[in-house]
């Protein structure tokens, strides 16, 4: 894949090269933004994707992607903002909120302009779908309690609002699958199916609900309190997820690969300045430790789980989603922390390390194991 | 102390910030609108204690700097003598910008209780 055809720049080309011998996010970013800067945004969407299919979850990736895509549909956003402004409507916040969603990728920004509209419009069937999708997808990337709940009070008040609302029928009979409510789930399915006859996703989902009968839970509070722990769904859960998305990866469902975790330990201890790394499971339990002369990596590994615990709790009860990274300057030096799907990962660098590196290897971190 | 805290809120995409002893008892706090004072300062003060207390189990307490980015905001937990500055900040910021401004306050914030 030649990214720049006839670039004049060699530095572009090694550049080029590197990443694609040995792919990490920071150098597809930094591609992306050469190619804009080289006013190349055709060249830069086509690295976008690219690094996009590679690492998904890469937050620097997926916002040059969304910015780059901004940039196309910017007279368009425009002309909904300014609608907005000036002869407001359900329907512009709707389509606002759709094209932030749908073609943008960009959940956030959707679920901003779902709720600046519904505060006008709170009867809103499509802009009730669009937040409780977004809240739906956060559920599916942190398994928070708050994220189900707001999926699920968003989607129903969808359905009130246009009971002929197949998307958030489905949605809200999908989610009450996956978290174990049988009774409540069957009831939007059928509902669903009924506006879409022969839709085969669904009437999977129906029959599995039925050949795996679960006791109906009388409150969902320890349901969802269990998956907020457990960091995944339950065994039917997951298999009701893989029937509505067959190509999605679902955070803590994988088993650790113990090469990828050897690799990555390798890589991050050649970073100047590293002292020590741990990853461990969700329940604390030691995956690999860095070579380290350090006495207290043991210790390390069971304070890194408190803390990742600890730091989880305090964002799921501030409402702002799973932790991506937490950094911490302590008299050791710096430390670094994050979780991802079932794996959580501290690592102990000197004082004054490169932190941008540090982030990057956390990223990294977060990439391979997402 | 509180047009300390005023400074720092004026900074783009902080939602709130306080300031608590090292114990968890408020000092002084100023949170935005959609956030709620008690619950903010309850889960900080928690956060302060069992970190410190964890850390100090291999050498390494107290922290004087935390942190924790998540998927939708951040919160920055910074020391400034016996108390901790403790900032609520929206995704979408310039970190290294705001975290320089709540640096600062937090000098001012321990110049002030050391006086």
């Amino acid at each position: 894949m030649a990214l720049f055809g006839s670039s004049k720049k060699k530095g572009l080309l090694d550049l080029e090269r590197d990443a694609l011998a040995a792919p990490e996010p920071g150098k597809f970013t930094r591609l992306i933004e050469m190619a804009i800067a080289a006013d190349n945004r055709a060249k830069a969407m086509e690295v976008a994707r690219k690094a996009l299919e590679l690492f998904p979850e890469a937050d620097s990736i997926r916002s040059a992607f969304q910015n780059l895509k901004r940039f196309e549909l910017q007279p368009r956003i425009i002309e909904l903002q300014n609608a907005i402004s000036h002869t407001p409507s359900g329907r512009h916040y709707e389509m606002l909120a759709g094209l932030y969603h749908t073609d943008l990728g960009d959940d956030d920004k959707a679920y901003e302009v779902a709720l600046e509209g519904l505060q006008q419009y709170p009867e809103s069937d499509g802009l009730n779908l669009v937040a409780g999708l977004v809240r739906m997808s956060r559920f599916h990337k942190e398994f928070t309690a708050n994220d189900f709940r707001e999926a699920a009070r968003h989607l129903q008040k969808a359905v009130e609002a246009n009971a002929m609302n197949s998307k958030a029928l489905v949605s809200l009979g999908r989610i009450y699958a996956e978290v174990g409510s049988s009774t409540r789930a069957s009831e939007f399915l059928k509902k669903g199916c009924e506006l879409n006859p022969g839709d085969e996703r669904m009437e999977a989902v129906l029959q599995t609900i039925a050949a795996e009968p679960l006791p109906e839970p009388d409150t969902l509070d320890d349901v969802l309190r269990e998956i907020e722990l457990s960091g995944t769904l339950g065994a039917r859960g997951l298999k009701i997820f893989r029937l509505m998305d067959p190509t999605a990866a679902l955070p803590g469902d994988g088993k650790v690969d113990a090469a990828a975790v050897e690799s990555y330990l390798r890589n991050v201890s050649g970073l100047a300045g590293f002292r020590c790394a741990v990853i461990l499971r969700r329940d604390g339990s030691m995956v690999r430790n860095s070579a380290s002369l350090w006495d207290k990596v043991e210790d390390l590994g069971r304070v890194v789980g408190v803390l990742c615990r600890e730091s989880e709790e305090a964002s799921r009860r501030m409402d702002i989603g799973g932790i991506s990274l937490v950094d911490l300057d302590i008299p050791l030096g710096k430390l670094f922390l994050s979780v991802v799907g079932s794996l959580s990962l501290g690592v102990l660098a000197d004082h004054g390390v490169q932190e941008g590196e540090y982030v990057e290897a956390v990223e990294r971190f977060r990439s391979i194991f997402s | 102390m509180l047009e300390v805290l005023k400074g720092v809120n004026k900074e783009v995409g902080v939602k709130g910030s306080l300031v608590l002893t090292t114990d968890g008892i408020v000092v002084a706090s100023l949170i935005g609108v959609g956030l709620q004072e008690d619950a903010v300062a309850a889960l900080s003060a928690n956060a302060i204690r069992t970190f410190n207390r964890e850390l100090s189990t291999i050498g390494a307490s107290p922290f004087s700097r935390l942190v924790i980015s998540s998927a939708h905001g951040k919160m920055v937990f910074i020391v400034c003598g016996d108390s901790y500055l403790v900032v609520v900040l929206d995704k979408h910021i310039n970190a290294d910008l705001t975290l320089l401004s709540i640096a600062s306050a937090s000098r001012k914030i321990r110049n002030m209780t050391t006086l």
